[in-house]
C-alpha cells in the first residue's frame, strides 16, 4: 500500500507539472504580440506595450519566466490581474467557497437521485420501471444544460415563484434551481452506474450465498450488495468532479452565481491572461487531488486490487 | 479485450457484419437511427422542405407565432425559424461530427503509437494525455478558445482537442492488449512492417472499443458545440445553429416561446437518438467497460 | 456600455461646452454645525440608527457591467461613475439643466484667462473614514489621478489634456488649481465624477488598493464588494451637503444600496420580475413594455446626446471608397422600423452624425437621405454593381459587393443581423465577424474593415473632430480614413472658436460635409433605459444619463 500511495502521488505531481507548463504557455500561445491583445481598449504607444512587456516579464527567455512562474506559483502568488489588479490567488480564493458548495450540491442531489431511481431499477431489472427509469437517464444525459437551467428558472423562479432565478449563497433555497440544473445530468450517469453495480453485484455469488443463507433480502441488499457497490460510486464521486467544476462554467453564468467557473468565463472576455492561468491551473490541481484521493480511497476499499 | 481469434477484415458474416446487426436489433437502436436520420435529411436537404431564406429579414413580420405560413413562427426580426431551424441544423451536427471525428483522429493516432511502441514515448504521450486529463473538458475548450479566438472552426478544433485524451488512453489501453496476442506476433514475425500491423491488425480489433466511445462521444460533441454557440463563441450572425438560436431567443422568452423551444428540441433530439444508438453499441460490445458520458 | 478604444473614450470626454460657463453665483452656505470632528466610522448598524428618520429600505439593483475600480480618478467606464456619483462629491454640481451649483467648494473664482481657479470650501464635511474634509484632500485626489498610481483614467485624461500643473493648498480652506493651457471647461469638469475628492488618509492607507476600498463624502458609503456578484453601499448618517437642486436635505433616504452585477439582459430582467431587484439597466425592451403597460413597472429612458449609434465607413477600401456605393447603404436602411424592430417603442431613429438633442443638430443635414430601396438599387447599377448571377448579391469584374464589418457582439448584438438584412436586400454581402474589443481594434488597425460601430455621450457635437478630422485618420479615431480640407477647417474652429454663432455654423458645416460624402450611416439614438418597479419614487437622471439615487426612496 505504502509503495502504491508513494507512485501515485508521484505521478500526480508530474501531471501538475504538465498542467502548470501548459498553463504557462497559454500566455505564449496568442497569436500576435498578447500585449497587444491585452491593450486592445487602451491608447496604444510604445511606452505603455513596453511596460506591459516588462510587467508579464516577457523579455526573459522562456525557461527563466517559467521558473518564475512555477517559483512563485508554488508560493501561492498567480500574479495580478490585468484587468482590476487584484490578486488572482485572493480572487480565486473569494470565489472558491461558492462554486464548492454548488458543486458538492450538485453532487448530493445527483447522488441521492440517481441513486434511488437506480437501485430500485436494478431491484426490479427487467420492468416497465426499469425500462422507465433507463430512460429517463438517457434523456437526463442529452438535454443541454443551458436548456434545462432555462426551462427550470421559467418554471420554479417566474410561474411558481419557489426559488431566486438569480441566487447568491449557499441557503438550501439559493442553491436549488443551480445545483439542480447542474446535477441532474449527473444523477442520469449516477443512475446507470448504480444499476449497473447493482445488477453485477447481485448476481456474485456471495449474495446467491447470502440469499441461500435464508438472510432477508433487505438485509443481504444493504450488508453485502450496496457496500460493494459503493466502491464504483466512490470512483464515479472523482470522475464526475471534472464535469461538475466545468458545468460551473456554464451553471454559474446562467444564475449569475459567485464562482470560479464565472470567474473563468469573464477573464476570457476580458483577455484577462493571468487570471485565466490562475482559475485554470487551480482547477485542474483540484481535479488532480480529487482523482489521487479518488484512486487512494479506491485501492484501500478494494483489497484485490491492492494486491495486483 | 479477449476476443476469440479476431478477424483482420470485416466480411460480410464478419464479426463486424454481426456486430452491426445485434446492434441494430435493438429497439432503442432502431428508434435512436430513424430520429437522427430524420434530422438529418431534414437539415441537409432543407431546401425541399422550406422555400424560405434563413437569413432573410422581415421586421414587419417579426415574431408572428407558428402557423402554416411560418411552422415555428418567425423571431425578432422576422426570419422564418423553420428555415433557420433545418439550416442550424447541419452546422450543429457538423460541429460535433467534426470535433469528434478530430478528437479520434488524433486520439487514435497517438494511442497506437504510444501502445504499441512503448518506451519512453509511451511514457511521454502517456504522461501529456494525463496532463489534458487534468483540466475539465468544458473549461479546456474555453482556453483553447481564449487562445484562438472565437468562430465556428476555433469552437470545432476546441471540442477535438478536448476529446484527444479519451480517445488516445482507451486506443492505447486495448493496443495494450492486442500487443502479445499470437497473431500479431506472427504477423511481426512474417515481416510485417509497424505501420502494416498497426492499420491492418491491431485498428480494426481495437475499432469494437473505440465504436463506443466514437457514438457517444458524438452526442456529447454535438452538446459541448451547442454550448460553445450558445456562449457566444461559435457561427457569427446571421449564420443559424441552433445554440446561437437558443441564445438570441432568450430575449424573447416570454413573448415567443417558439424560438426556445425548437432549437432546445432540435439539440436534445439530436443528442437523444445518438446516444440511444451509442448504448446499443456498449450493450452490443460486450464486455466492454462502462463509459462515463463527458460533457 | 461602451467599450471599444473610441466608444470607450466618450466616457473619459468631458461634458458641456455648451455655455460658456463661469461660476460666481455661490451662496456660502451656513458652514459650522457642530460635529465636524464627527467619531470614527462606526459599524454600520450603528451608524444606520443614528441616522434621522427619513424613509428606509434597501434597494437592489441590476446593472450589466461591473466596474473594474471604485477610484473614481482610475475610473474609464460609465459604470463606475455611475458608482462614484453615490460615493464620492465633487467640488461642484451640475443640475440635471445644466447649471452650476456649489458642491464641496462653496464658492470659486477663475483667473482672467481661466488657467487658474481658486476653490473656498466648505467646512463643515467629513469624511466616511471621519477625517475631516480640508484644502489637501482636493490636492491629494488631483496629484493621485496624476501619480503612477493611475495608469490612465477618465479623469487623467482631463488633467493632463489641459497640462495640469498643481493643486496650491493656500489655508485649510481654500485651494488653487493650476493649469498651463486655459481651461474654461474646467469649472464644468470639477463637478464631474472623475474629478470627485477622496480621503487622503485612505489614499494613503490602501495604496494600490484603493480601488477597492474607496472613502469619499457622498451620500453612500462603501461596505463591501463581492468581485462578480455585487457591491454593498449603506447610507451616510452624516450626510448634510447634498447639492441644492435635490429634492431634499440630509442624509440619502434609502438604507442600503445593492449593486448587483447581471450582465445578460434576460437574467436582470427575470429577476427583476420576481422582486429580486427592483431597477433593472438596460432590460429588454418588448418585455419592459409590456410590464409598463400591465402596470407593474415604469421605465425611465434618457436620449443620450452626442455622436448617436452610426457605422463609420471606410471611405479608402473598395468598395466603400467608391460615394455611390456609401450612398446606396444610406438609402437601403429604414431607420424608423429599424429602432422600432430593435428598440420597440424605446427606440428613436436617428438620420446624422449628432443626435437632434445636441446643440448644433443640422436639420437640413439629416434630410439627405430618406430609405428609397430603388434609388440605392440605381446608385448601385450606375457604379456597374449588378447582380448578374442572381444570388442576391450584386457583382462587378468578378468580384462580390461584400463589406466587412469585425465588431463585438456586445455592443452591436441588438441591431447587427437586422442592419445586415437591409443590406442584403439592396444587394450587399454583409461579412459581420464577432471578436472581442482587443481583436476589433487590431483589425481597424491594420485596416480591415469597411463598417466601425460608433456612439459617443456628450451634450456637444466636439467629438466629431475626433471621428472625422483628417489629423485622426491612421487609428486615431477617424476610421473613415476621409480626407477633406473644408471638413478639417469647420471642425478645428468649432474647437476653439469662441463667438458661439460662428461655431455652430462650424459645426452645421462639419454635418453637412460628412453626410453628403455619406462618410457615416445613422441608425438610432442611443438610449439609457431603467425599469422600475412601481414602489421608487424620486428616480432622476443627472445630466450625463445616471440615475441619482440620493432623492430615490421606496414606498412602503
Amino acid at each position: 500500500m505504502l509503495n502504491y500511495l508513494i507512485r501515485r502521488i508521484f505521478t500526480s505531481i508530474l501531471v501538475l507539472f504538465g498542467v502548470s507548463i501548459l498553463v504557462f504557455s497559454v500566455i505564449h500561445l496568442v497569436p500576435g504580440d498578447v500585449t497587444m491583445a491585452i491593450l486592445g481598449r487602451q491608447k496604444v504607444n510604445e511606452a505603455k506595450v513596453a511596460e506591459l512587456r516588462e510587467q508579464l516579464g516577457l523579455n526573459d527567455p522562456l525557461y527563466v519566466q517559467y521558473g518564475r512562474y512555477l517559483g512563485k506559483a508554488l508560493r501561492g502568488d498567480l500574479g495580478v490581474s490585468i484587468r482590476n489588479n487584484q490578486s488572482v490567488s485572493k480572487s480565486i480564493a473569494d470565489q472558491m467557497p461558492s462554486t464548492f458548495a454548488l458543486a458538492i450540491s450538485a453532487l448530493v442531489l445527483a447522488l441521492s437521485i440517481g441513486g434511488i431511481l437506480g437501485l430500485i431499477a436494478a431491484l426490479n431489472h427487467g420492468t416497465w420501471f426499469d425500462t422507465f427509469v433507463m430512460g429517463l437517464s438517457v434523456s437526463g444525459l442529452s438535454i443541454p444544460t443551458f436548456w434545462m437551467g432555462l426551462l427550470l428558472i421559467l418554471f420554479f423562479s417566474v410561474r411558481l415563484g419557489m426559488f431566486p432565478s438569480i441566487s447568491n449563497g449557499s441557503s438550501p433555497a439559493q442553491l436549488f434551481l443551480p445545483a439542480l440544473t447542474l446535477g441532474l445530468p449527473e444523477a442520469a450517469v449516477a443512475a446507470r452506474m448504480v444499476r449497473a453495480s447493482m445488477l453485477d453485484v447481485l448476481n456474485k455469488e456471495y449474495i446467491v450465498t447470502a440469499r441461500a443463507k435464508g438472510l432477508p433480502q433487505r438485509l443481504v441488499i444493504f450488508k453485502h450488495a450496496l457496500r460493494n457497490a459503493m466502491i464504483p460510486v466512490v470512483t464515479f464521486v472523482g470522475l464526475q468532479m471534472a464535469y461538475l467544476l466545468g458545468g460551473a462554467t456554464i451553471v454559474e453564468t446562467m444564475f449569475a452565481r459567485q464562482g470560479i467557473g464565472r470567474l473563468a468565463v469573464q477573464s476570457i472576455f476580458s483577455r484577462d491572461y493571468p487570471m485565466v492561468q490562475g482559475v485554470v491551473l487551480v482547477t485542474a490541481a483540484i481535479y488532480v487531488l480529487i482523482n489521487t484521493l479518488t484512486d487512494i480511497t479506491y485501492v484501500w476499499l478494494n483489497p484485490k486490487i491492492r494486491l495486483q | 479485450m479477449t476476443s476469440n481469434l479476431p478477424q483482420p477484415t470485416f466480411q460480410a458474416n464478419s464479426p463486424g457484419a454481426r456486430l452491426i446487426k445485434r446492434i441494430f436489433r435493438n429497439r432503442s437502436a432502431q428508434i435512436g437511427s430513424i430520429v437522427l436520420l430524420v434530422l438529418v435529411i431534414a437539415s441537409y436537404a432543407a431546401p425541399l422542405f422550406t422555400s424560405k431564406d434563413p437569413n432573410k429579414t422581415a421586421p414587419a413580420l417579426a415574431l408572428k407565432s407558428p402557423s402554416l405560413e411560418y411552422p415555428m413562427g418567425t423571431d425578432g426580426i422576422g426570419r422564418d425559424n423553420f428555415a433557420r431551424f433545418l439550416y442550424g441544423g447541419r452546422l450543429s451536427l457538423r460541429v460535433g461530427l467534426v470535433g469528434i471525428t478530430v478528437g479520434a483522429l488524433i486520439g487514435i493516432t497517438l494511442g497506437l503509437i504510444s501502445g504499441y511502441f512503448g518506451g519512453w514515448l509511451d511514457s511521454l504521450l502517456s504522461w501529456f494525455t494525463d496532463v489534458l486529463m487534468a483540466f475539465p473538458d468544458i473549461l479546456l475548450a474555453l482556453a483553447i478558445i481564449a487562445i484562438l479566438g472565437p468562430g465556428i472552426t476555433n469552437a470545432m478544433l476546441a471540442i477535438g482537442i478536448a476529446f484527444v485524451p479519451s480517445f488516445m488512453r482507451l486506443t492505447r489501453s486495448s493496443v495494450l492488449a492486442l500487443r502479445e496476442m499470437t497473431y500479431i506476433e506472427a504477423a511481426r514475425s512474417l515481416g510485417s512492417s509497424d505501420a502494416r500491423i498497426l492499420v491492418k491488425h491491431i485498428l480494426p480489433n481495437s475499432m469494437r472499443t473505440l465504436l463506443v466511445l466514437i457514438t457517444l462521444g458524438l452526442g456529447s460533441s454535438i452538446l459541448a458545440g451547442a454550448a460553445l454557440n450558445f456562449l457566444g463563441l461559435g457561427a457569427e450572425p446571421p449564420t443559424p445553429e441552433w445554440g446561437a438560436m437558443l441564445n438570441a431567443g432568450m430575449k424573447f422568452v416570454r413573448q415567443a416561446w417558439w424560438l426556445t423551444v425548437f432549437p432546445g428540441v432540435g439539440i436534445f433530439l439530436a443528442v437523444l437518438s445518438i446516444n440511444l444508438i451509442g448504448d446499443a453499441v456498449s450493450d452490443a460490445v460486450a464486455g466492454t467497460t462502462v463509459l462515463t458520458h463527458k460533457k | 456600455m461602451n467599450k471599444t478604444l473610441f466608444k470607450g473614450l466618450s466616457a473619459v470626454i468631458m461634458i458641456g461646452s455648451l455655455l460658456t460657463a463661469c461660476g460666481g453665483t455661490a451662496p456660502a452656505t451656513q458652514a459650522a454645525t457642530t460635529d465636524t470632528t464627527a467619531v470614527e466610522a462606526t459599524e454600520a448598524a450603528v451608524a444606520a440608527t443614528e441616522a434621522p428618520a427619513a424613509s428606509g429600505g434597501i434597494l437592489t439593483l441590476g446593472v450589466a457591467i461591473e466596474p473594474e475600480t471604485l477610484d473614481p480618478g482610475d475610473g474609464v467606464y460609465v459604470q463606475e461613475q455611475f458608482l462614484a456619483m453615490s460615493l464620492f462629491d465633487s467640488l461642484l454640481s451640475i443640475a440635471p439643466d445644466g447649471s452650476l451649483h456649489p458642491g464641496l467648494a462653496s464658492a470659486w473664482e477663475p483667473n482672467a484667462d481661466y488657467s487658474e481657479f481658486t476653490f473656498t470650501l466648505r467646512q463643515d464635511v467629513t469624511f466616511h473614514d471621519g477625517t475631516a474634509f480640508k484644502a489637501d484632500a482636493v490636492k491629494a485626489s488631483f496629484d493621485h489621478i496624476m501619480s503612477e498610481a493611475v495608469l490612465e483614467s477618465g479623469g487623467k485624461s482631463l488633467l493632463q489634456d489641459h497640462e495640469y500643473i498643481e493643486t496650491v493648498v493656500v489655508d485649510d480652506f481654500t485651494v488653487t488649481v493650476k493649469f498651463a493651457a486655459s481651461y474654461p471647461m474646467f469649472l464644468r469638469d470639477a463637478a464631474r465624477q472623475w474629478l470627485s475628492i477622496s480621503s487622503p488618509a485612505a489614499l494613503e492607507k490602501y495604496g494600490l488598493e484603493y480601488g477597492r476600498n474607496p472613502v469619499g463624502t457622498g451620500p453612500f458609503k462603501f461596505v463591501q464588494w463581492d468581485a462578480q456578484t455585487q457591491i454593498l453601499l449603506e447610507r451616510n448618517p452624516d450626510y448634510n451637503w447634498g447639492p441644492e437642486f435635490a429634492a431634499h436635505e440630509g442624509p440619502a433616504l434609502l438604507e442600503q444600496v445593492i449593486f448587483r452585477i447581471l450582465p445578460e439582459a434576460a437574467t436582470r430582467l427575470t429577476a427583476f420580475e420576481t422582486g429580486e431587484i427592483l431597477i433593472a439597466s438596460e432590460p429588454p425592451a418588448l418585455d419592459a413594455i409590456a410590464m409598463v403597460d400591465a402596470g407593474t413597472a415604469s421605465i425611465q429612458t434618457f436620449a443620450q446626446p452626442g455622436i448617436p449609434a452610426i457605422l463609420m465607413i471606410n471611405a479608402t477600401k473598395a468598395p466603400t471608397d467608391d460615394l455611390n456605393v456609401r450612398r446606396a447603404m444610406i438609402l437601403a436602411v429604414n431607420q424608423q422600423e429599424l429602432a422600432t424592430t430593435a428598440f420597440q417603442s424605446l427606440g428613436l431613429p436617428a438620420y446624422s452624425v449628432i443626435s437632434p438633442t445636441t446643440w448644433a443638430y443640422n436639420e437640413e443635414a439629416a434630410d439627405l437621405y430618406q430609405f428609397n430601396l430603388e434609388e440605392a438599387g440605381r446608385l448601385l447599377e450606375e457604379s456597374g454593381w449588378v447582380d448578374s448571377d442572381g444570388d442576391g448579391v450584386r457583382e462587378k469584374d468578378g468580384e462580390k459587393l461584400t463589406v466587412d464589418w469585425p465588431d463585438n457582439p456586445a455592443w452591436s448584438e441588438a441591431f447587427n443581423e437586422l442592419l445586415s438584412g437591409y443590406l442584403a436586400n439592396a444587394g450587399f454581402d454583409v461579412q459581420y465577424r464577432s471578436m472581442d474589443d482587443g481583436a476589433a481594434y487590431e483589425e481597424l488597425l491594420a485596416g480591415n474593415y469597411s463598417l466601425v460601430y460608433m456612439y459617443w455621450t456628450r451634450p456637444d457635437p466636439t467629438p466629431l473632430r475626433y471621428l472625422f478630422h483628417s489629423e485622426n485618420t491612421n487609428g486615431g479615431g477617424a476610421w473613415t480614413n476621409f480626407v477633406s480640407e473644408e471638413l478639417d477647417a469647420a471642425l478645428e474652429d468649432g474647437d476653439t472658436q469662441t463667438d458661439e454663432a460662428i461655431r455652430k455654423q462650424d459645426y452645421e458645416t462639419a454635418q453637412m460635409i460628412i453626410m453628403e460624402n455619406a462618410l457615416a450611416l445613422p441608425m438610432f439614438t442611443v438610449n439609457t433605459s431603467y425599469l422600475t418597479a412601481p414602489s421608487i419614487e424620486g428616480f432622476t437622471f443627472d445630466l450625463e444619463g445616471y440615475p441619482w439615487l440620493y432623492d430615490i426612496s421606496i414606498a412602503q
